[in-house]
């Protein structure tokens, strides 16, 4: 009797669950049955053929080559590109201002303390698009070209922008990092085979300068045999304008400054948190130890809150690729207001270009996850 | 007198009228000790007495506003803390070892960190110290993969590789299993042996009647006696170590 | 007995003199070494510099009466935009007669954070008042069934925020916890929609499901059918918060032990009386204070709906900053915008965690 009535439970859920399913299904069809109505009304194409036809719209900021007459597959990519580019710098940035605030907040200073925790409670409480507005204004309030900023006649501020130096082949940068990447892995196998046969030492010397080194003999041999030199185009004034480096729009700009101020906060409240919760008496047999607080925040605390860390902060650099998207408050053209604007609102396919944007971002966010779970695993193996 | 210039004559711990507050809570009252070189000394005493406040103060973990603490010859005075405290060792409750680093690197890099012992001299001692302990197998592995009684056996090795003139230790056993308090007790039992100058908190009675040299007991935060173990456990004076005593022999049954 | 007992003669510590202890205090705390005493004088360099400046700029030379722009001192802040425009930022465009029923949502809308402050009050009251409140608030503002009818074109400022955030959070949370109990269902097709629908939802920026409320939802409505563009925002931003609050309520799931699950089922509770008297109430109550930080996640995301043409308050200062008449007094609008949302923002933030220090006193 009671494999009757179990047989009866499953039996219901299954019947629960096919019915869920079919109402799903159901619900999906309907809406795609009155979207193809609509779009047959509307005469707009379906599918993602559009990807090969003329854009007809520039891009200021572009990392590729990109003209107007270029494909709107090819603007995705340079939205794509420029989507990267933002959320990388920002990771950057945001890391380091916000380890910075977050280390600050449990100084014992109190001055240093209590000015960090106001600046972190400052920047996390105003929202992004205020923080936009606000770096986009100051960008544009900077001087004109004819006044700009410069930093040895090689760097020029203004409210035209940030022009930096850029090598003239772009090409030979790309292949320049690979050689460096290249070059870095015989150093990297090296020490992982020396500690795999030094198990009984538990010390791992500084292998950083070495790696380093290595990596860089590479690329010095390519220079030397091949006699090519990197050469910089340098920016300099010309009329009302520049001529030659590259430019860093100040849509750009904000966007940057703005994006990794936010997230810095948020960041230094996770290493706040870190911090604070490595157990006390770690503290306390490092006192007994006789360690320095340097050396014992350095090598005992530090690697502890680090652990702590690292599912936060993963969440705040998906966050940080996410809100890149604000890009279209300010105009900056990356993923979300190239794809997702511009190419939509020229060819009324809408469909298919919210899901193009969506499904990048997507892409995006798992394969950050996966590489955070990854590291996660790895120290996990510590067993703490 | 520098710490390292400390000969065996004086006292290695010699504490006068030490006075401490918690806020307004007095938690140590005029307490006044002093412990030889070579001296066992266990501390013992209903939860709250200030024990384990007391052997804090000595090695500065905690502060005390009145009195004087003299260890090797030196004054306490919160400078040179660090100094001080690699000369004093000590084994806490909950263990604390450092989960990051492998039962090897908890006990070489203090060496290296701070006595500035090069390293293969450091892995050496380590090494020895470990196969004291009965641990030498487990060096390359991490604390949360051992069991508590091991955890603390190691701890015990790491504060020996500091060469310590003394040792103390704060309630050792308490957070331990019963079956693993009994390798505990026989490292400490050897280190003892071995002329270690030890200050225990614990209410291992056994192990006090063992290998101590004087029991103290405390009580509100005050000294009420100490004794040899002999007269302290058959003969205690004050009717309050007498119900302790009662109570931690008896698991609380009423004097008749 | 007497023995035992004997009355302890009570000293207090040896305490220096106020003076002597304040001095103490700042030798320790600010120049405890060569370094941090450094530090310490560069910041307190830095503040002597900045503040005076600053307080004047904005406080002390700032006009704060007039009414046109000659009357703002030019080397100074000029507050007129948003003293004079106040209206603007607050209601909207919002018919001035009907004031009043904003004013009357606003207040129910801070009433349900003052009813979550007494712990005594019956729960069945708190949840009737939780549930009255959307539709209350919707009825109030947009009108119908004997109120007037007010057009969302009218709607901006901070009537459009508090109404999205407000409605949006109640919503969003029924919808978060049944999330979260379908992701830890058993019955596999439940558990594998509810993980697509929480993790695609997280994983895309909020800015591209604002686009898909104003441009794609058209396209998926029976043709003839049209929603107002602040209804669609307020699904969209229901849905959102609803994943984010999904996963919360699956953390306070996860965290509550084991045995409570047990018990329930050993006294023979069923699935949803189980969820509905025992493990809900607890997970609810722990989870406010993080809950409530959802909630001001929410209020500062409605600043977005300006990319689909809402005019939230955001909104309303960008077009003031760009109009003639207060042009070039962008600054001034942009600190009271980052004002006024520091200040609600940081008081939300100081409650929950007030909340959360109250429960950890409750449990311990």
């Amino acid at each position: 009797m009671l494999t009757q009535r179990f047989n009866r439970a499953r039996l219901l859920s299954a019947l629960q669950q096919g019915l869920v399913l079919l109402l799903v299904v159901l619900v999906f069809y309907g809406l795609a049955h009155n979207a193809s109505l609509n779009l047959k009304a509307l005469n707009i194409a379906s599918g993602f053929g559009f990807l090969t036809d003329r854009a007809g719209y520039d891009i200021s900021f572009q990392l590729i080559d990109y003209a107007p007459s270029d494909s709107y597959g090819r603007a995705y990519l340079v939205g794509l590109l420029n989507t990267l580019l933002v959320s990388v710098i920002s990771i950057v940035l945001a890391t380091l201002v916000g380890v910075l605030l977050g280390v600050g907040r449990v100084s014992e200073n109190w001055l240093v303390n209590r000015l960090c925790g106001m600046s972190i409670e400052f920047l996390r409480n105003v929202p992004l698009v205020v923080h936009l507005i606000w770096w986009y204004g100051l960008m544009l309030a900077l001087p004109s070209v004819r006044q700009a900023f410069s930093l040895a006649d090689v760097f020029f501020l203004s409210n035209a922008g940030l022009q930096v130096p850029w090598p003239q082949q772009g090409a030979a940068v790309g292949w320049g990092l690979v050689l460096i990447g290249v070059g870095a892995l015989p150093a990297i196998v090296a020490f992982k085979l020396r500690d795999a046969r030094a198990r009984w030492r538990g010390f791992t010397p500084r292998r950083w300068p070495w790696v380093m080194a290595c990596a860089l003999v590479l690329p010095m041999l390519v220079y030397v045999i091949s006699g090519t030199a990197l050469h910089w185009d340098v920016p300099t004034r010309q009329g009302f304008g520049f001529h030659g480096g590259a430019t860093l729009v100040p849509e750009l700009l904000a966007l940057w400054l703005a994006l990794s101020f936010y997230s810095a906060s948020y960041i230094a409240e996770t290493v706040r948190a870190a911090i604070q919760a490595v157990h006390r008496g770690q503290y306390e047999a490092a006192k007994a130890l006789g360690f320095v607080r340097g050396t014992a925040m350095r090598q005992l605390i530090a690697p502890q809150a680090l652990y702590a860390m690292v599912p936060q902060i993963t969440n705040t650099y998906m966050n940080i690729v996410k809100n890149s998207s604000l890009g279209v408050v300010v105009g900056f053209m990356e993923l979300v207001s190239s794809t997702g604007g511009t190419t939509l609102n020229q060819t009324g396919q809408a469909i298919e270009c919210i899901v193009l944007v969506m499904a990048t971002y997507c892409v995006i966010c798992l394969v950050i996850s996966l590489v955070m779970n990854v590291y996660n695993y790895r120290i996990s193996k510590r067993g703490h | 007198m520098s710490i390292a210039n400390h000969t065996d004559s004086g006292p290695i711990v010699r504490i006068e009228n030490l006075n401490k507050w918690y806020g307004q809570t007095h938690v140590l009252r005029d307490i006044s000790l002093s412990v030889a070189a070579g001296e066992k000394l266990v501390i013992c005493g209903p939860s709250g007495s200030g024990k384990s406040t007391l052997i804090r103060c000595i090695n500065q973990l905690e502060q005390h506003q009145q009195g004087t603490i003299e260890v090797l010859g030196q004054a306490l005075d919160g400078k040179r803390l660090e100094q001080l405290r690699r000369q004093v060792g000590m084994c806490f409750q909950s263990f604390n070892l450092f989960p990051h680093l492998t039962v090897l690197k908890n006990c070489t890099l203090p060496q290296t960190a701070n006595l500035g012992v090069p390293v293969d001299e450091a892995i050496e001692r380590a090494l020895q110290l470990l196969d004291k302990v009965k641990m030498r197998d487990h060096a390359n592995k991490y604390p949360s993969q051992l069991s508590g009684g091991q955890q603390q056996r190691i701890a015990i090795a790491r504060a020996l590789c500091m060469q310590p003139r003394i040792m103390l230790f704060d309630e050792p056993t308490s957070a331990l299993d019963p079956e693993m308090i009994a390798e505990v007790l026989e490292v400490m039992t050897g280190l003892a042996e071995d002329g270690m100058t030890m200050i225990c908190v614990t209410h291992e009675m056994g192990f006090a009647r063992k290998v101590a040299d004087r029991v103290v007991f405390m009580d509100g935060g005050e000294i009420i006696e100490q004794a040899p173990p002999s007269e302290f456990f058959h003969a205690p004076q004050s009717p309050r170590t007498q119900r302790f005593l009662n109570q931690i022999l008896n698991h609380g049954a009423q004097p008749a | 007995m007497n023995e035992l007992t004997h009355v302890v003669p009570v000293r207090l510590p040896p305490q220096a003199t106020p003076s002597v202890r304040a001095w103490r205090w700042v030798r320790q705390s600010m120049f405890p070494s060569v370094g941090h005493s450094l530090l310490t004088l560069l910041v307190l360099a830095l503040l002597a510099w900045c503040i005076p400046k600053a307080l004047n700029w904005l406080v002390l030379d700032a006009t704060f009466v007039g009414s046109t722009r000659d009357a703002c001192n030019p080397h100074a802040a000029c507050w007129l935009p948003v003293i004079e425009r106040w209206n603007l930022f607050v209601y909207g465009f919002y018919p001035e007669a009907q004031r009043w029923r904003v004013n009357l949502a606003f207040l129910l809308a801070v009433g349900a954070f003052v009813l979550l402050f007494f712990k005594r009050l019956d729960r069945r009251a708190l949840l009737a008042y939780l549930v009255m409140l959307p539709l209350l608030m919707w009825w109030l503002l947009k009108g119908g069934a004997g109120l007037p009818g007010v057009s969302s074109t009218q709607f901006a400022g901070m009537t459009v925020t508090v109404m999205l955030g407000t409605i949006g959070m109640i919503f969003a949370l029924p919808l978060g916890i049944l999330l979260a109990l379908g992701r830890r269902s058993k019955k596999p097709v439940i558990r594998l929609l509810c993980v697509l629908y929480i993790e695609l939802v997280r994983s895309v920026p909020v800015i591209s499901l604002l686009f898909m409320a104003s441009l794609m939802i058209q396209l998926f409505l029976p043709p003839g059918v049209a929603f107002d563009i602040l209804l669609r925002v307020q699904v969209v931003l229901i849905l959102f918060t609803a994943a984010y609050m999904a996963e919360t309520v699956r953390g306070g799931l996860q965290s509550l032990p084991k045995g409570q699950y047990e018990a329930a089922q050993a006294l023979g509770f069923g699935y949803w009386k189980t969820m509905g008297h025992i493990i809900l109430p607890q997970v609810l109550r722990q989870t406010i204070p993080p809950l409530l930080t959802q909630f001001i996640g929410l209020f500062k995301e409605t600043t977005l709906v300006m990319v689909v043409g809402v005019l939230d308050i955001v909104g309303i200062a960008s077009s003031t900053a760009a109009s003639a008449e207060w042009a070039g007094h962008d600054h001034e609008i942009y600190i009271f915008l980052a004002l006024y949302f520091f200040i609600i923002c940081f008081a939300l933030s100081r409650y929950a965690r007030h909340l959360e220090n109250n429960l950890e006193h409750d449990r311990s």
